[in-house]
């Protein structure tokens, strides 16, 4: 009689590995993976610049071929896109919205993005918590540093943000507008360099920065809208500094042999999450929600990271380690590097005086 | 056709265009004016109803330079326009067929090009470093490195409106030159008037109402620009265009972005009648009126 105990195979277990090998045969006939996605479509809103380039040609078709649906992609920066769900409010075209983390507590609390459903984001176990934002209205996916950015040829790297102040940039800088998120770090720097407050505090003290950015008009050659072309005229020698501006701008630049590297002041950098957002009452959320699932695969972060040098948000990712410098990950590296994550909610009560104190001080020449 | 119908047909064949009209510029233009009295809330736009808006616009020093710009720079181009633009009308004009259909596709051939590139191939001309093709070319003809900064000027603004905008004043221009009657020229010619005077005493008064289409047209449409300021212009030359989305989409400030936008078509609008009374005969000096004939009287006497 044979042991009960004994490994070998028993008839129950012969037969039990057979079904589940004729099941798992079989099942490709009786099952269509994604069919519930087949022939709807959605559309979304991402970046611009080289991270749109990469979701345009490396995500999308896949996510296409996989799900069977269609997905159009749009681009466009944070407050064009927050203008954007505004017009559509009452009939959303878009489905997801990227939007820095200074977009999202406006456009939660005016209704047009929607609360997050985790379990339907299967890689949202893997994103860092401090990453999904705002009481799951938001999820970053990567993050980008914001730093001046200045031409390797014609200038040094500034060590310390004073030196925009000097008079080596006369009418060689050209300055990020507040319209977009980055254009909103140099008063604070300005405020920190006038209230000798570390940026993280200074970003309170704004109202008494005016002074001193007036102080750099002579050097600001122009306010600039088009961050990419901005940054290929720093690298061309139309001006010795820039910005600041934001790491998945400049980088892939800089590792293409561009003349143009971002600079790291000793006061620190910024950082700019970057998030995905549901749009409140959207064309087929389920497949919304599986798209920034999509993003957020170790595959897809790990190529977004490569290409647009923004760190990624998912834990266990193995950068290729020329990249792995350059970025803020692991997560314990963002206070390595100082990156200071600004309060939106202070700054964005200020928003519309920050733009008009800089139109008044820098659209009048002289 | 019996004659009574004509009136109803007319009406029909412009009811299209006028519905057309009604919903695509009547109807904003109404919504626009309206919001630019009321009060931009969190929620949206609201009462109380208010002039605040445009009393900020009085009252900001910004906002005046920015149309003082606005104004500068929608003349300069129409002048400049005017000026490079009345040869090539008279070619078109009288030229004879081949060197006519030439100017023409020179002229037209640009429209076939988006705005957006024109301008970025203008900051690519304009750059203010020395791979600028300007800066460039003056470097080789030994002018220095660098011999102009015209990036993030009104001048660049200028030059880039005026190519973009150009056919607009030829077009009409070359259509009211080929309008006068070439025996008039013929005849002031015989009668001893040279080039210049044929030009200022015959040629210009007659061509009036096409320079009044062309200049108007070109000067609304530069005032109310806003992609060539945004990429030509930058910071230093703003203009009410880029104000106006600025306020709208950036600063979520309707109101006050209507309150800019009814300015912007009231200075066009008030600057476009006052060229038309100013250059309307009856209100031009008695030194201005009929230059042609006062001066030439041998020539008044031949056409009279």
């Amino acid at each position: 009689m044979r042991d009960r105990n004994s490994k070998g195979f028993s008839r129950r277990s012969v037969l039990k590995g057979l079904g589940v090998a004729g099941l798992a045969a079989a099942a490709p006939t009786v099952y269509v993976k994604n069919a519930w996605a087949e022939g709807k479509s959605i559309s979304v809103g991402t970046y611009k610049g080289t991270q749109a380039e990469y979701i345009r040609q490396q995500v999308i078709p896949k996510f296409e071929s996989d799900f069977k649906c269609k997905v159009s992609q749009a681009e466009g920066s944070t407050l064009n896109q927050i203008a954007q769900l505004r017009i559509q409010k009452s009939n959303p075209v878009f489905s997801v919205m990227f939007l820095d983390d200074v977009g999202i507590p406006i456009a939660r609390d005016e209704g047009l993005i929607a609360r997050l459903d985790l379990s339907k984001i299967g890689n949202s176990q893997r994103v860092a918590k401090r990453f999904v934002m705002k009481d799951n209205y938001a999820i970053a996916f990567c993050v980008s540093s914001a730093a001046p950015y200045y031409n390797t040829e014609s200038a040094q790297p500034l060590t310390s943000y004073a030196q925009l102040w000097s008079e080596d940039f006369r009418g060689a800088f050209m300055m990020s507008t507040p319209k977009q998120t980055q254009g909103v770090f140099l008063p604070v720097v300005a405020a920190a360099l006038v209230t000798g407050l570390p940026l993280t505090e200074a970003q309170y003290q704004i109202s008494k920065a005016w002074d001193k950015m007036a102080e750099l008009k002579p050097n600001v050659q122009t306010i600039y809208e088009s961050n990419v072309t901005a940054v290929l005229q720093v690298s061309q020698g139309q001006a010795k500094v820039g910005g600041l501006e934001l790491s998945k701008v400049v980088l892939p630049y800089t590792t293409q042999g561009a003349p143009v590297d971002l600079c790291y002041p000793k006061e620190g950098i910024f950082g700019v999450p970057g998030c995905m957002t549901l749009v409140n009452n959207c064309p087929n959320p389920d497949l919304a929600l599986a798209f920034m699932d999509r993003m957020l695969d170790p595959e897809i972060q790990k190529g977004l990271a490569e290409s647009a040098y923004a760190a990624p948000t998912v834990s266990g990712i193995e950068l290729d380690p020329a990249v792995a410098k350059l970025l803020p990950y692991p997560e314990g590296r963002l206070d390595e590097m100082k990156l200071v994550l600004l309060d939106w909610n202070v700054i964005n009560s200020q928003r519309s005086d920050i733009i008009e104190r800089t139109n008044q001080i820098f659209g009048v020449r002289g | 056709m019996k004659p009574h119908r004509q009136p109803l047909v007319y009406l029909l064949m412009t009811l299209p265009g006028v519905l057309f009209l009604l919903v695509a510029f009547i109807a904003p233009v109404v919504v626009m004016l309206s919001s630019s009295f009321l009060t931009q809330t969190s929620q949206g736009i609201d009462l109380p109803i208010t002039f605040s808006n445009y009393w900020r616009v009085i009252d900001t020093p910004l906002y005046g330079h920015v149309i003082w710009i606005t104004l500068r720079i929608s003349l300069y181009t129409t002048l400049l326009a005017l000026f490079v633009g009345f040869p090539i009308a008279m070619v078109i004009a009288r030229g004879g067929p081949f060197y006519s259909r030439l100017a023409i596709i020179i002229v037209v051939a640009p429209l076939v090009v988006s705005v957006v590139i024109r301008t970025y191939g203008w900051s690519l001309l304009l750059a203010n470093n020395k791979s600028g093709v300007l800066n460039w070319t003056l470097a080789h003809l030994g002018f220095g490195p660098i011999a102009t900064h015209l990036m993030y000027t009104e001048t660049a603004v200028v030059l880039g409106s005026l190519h973009v905008f150009l056919p607009m004043m030829v077009l009409p221009l070359s259509s009211a030159i080929a309008r006068v009657n070439p025996a008039v020229e013929e005849a002031a010619g015989t009668l001893g008037a040279n080039g210049w005077r044929l030009l200022w005493y015959i040629m210009l008064p007659l061509c009036k109402p096409g320079i009044l289409a062309g200049a108007s047209v070109v000067f609304s449409l530069t005032a109310a620009s806003f992609v060539t300021p945004a990429i030509l212009g930058g910071s230093y030359a703003l203009m009410l265009g880029n104000l106006v989305e600025q306020q709208i989409l950036a600063v979520y400030d309707w109101p006050f972005g209507s309150a800019l936008a009814v300015v912007m078509v009231l200075l066009i609008y008030g600057v476009n009648g006052l060229a038309g009374w100013a250059f309307d005969s009856k209100h031009l000096p008695r030194a201005s009126r009929g230059l042609a004939l006062r001066r030439a009287p041998r020539l008044r006497g031949s056409l009279s």
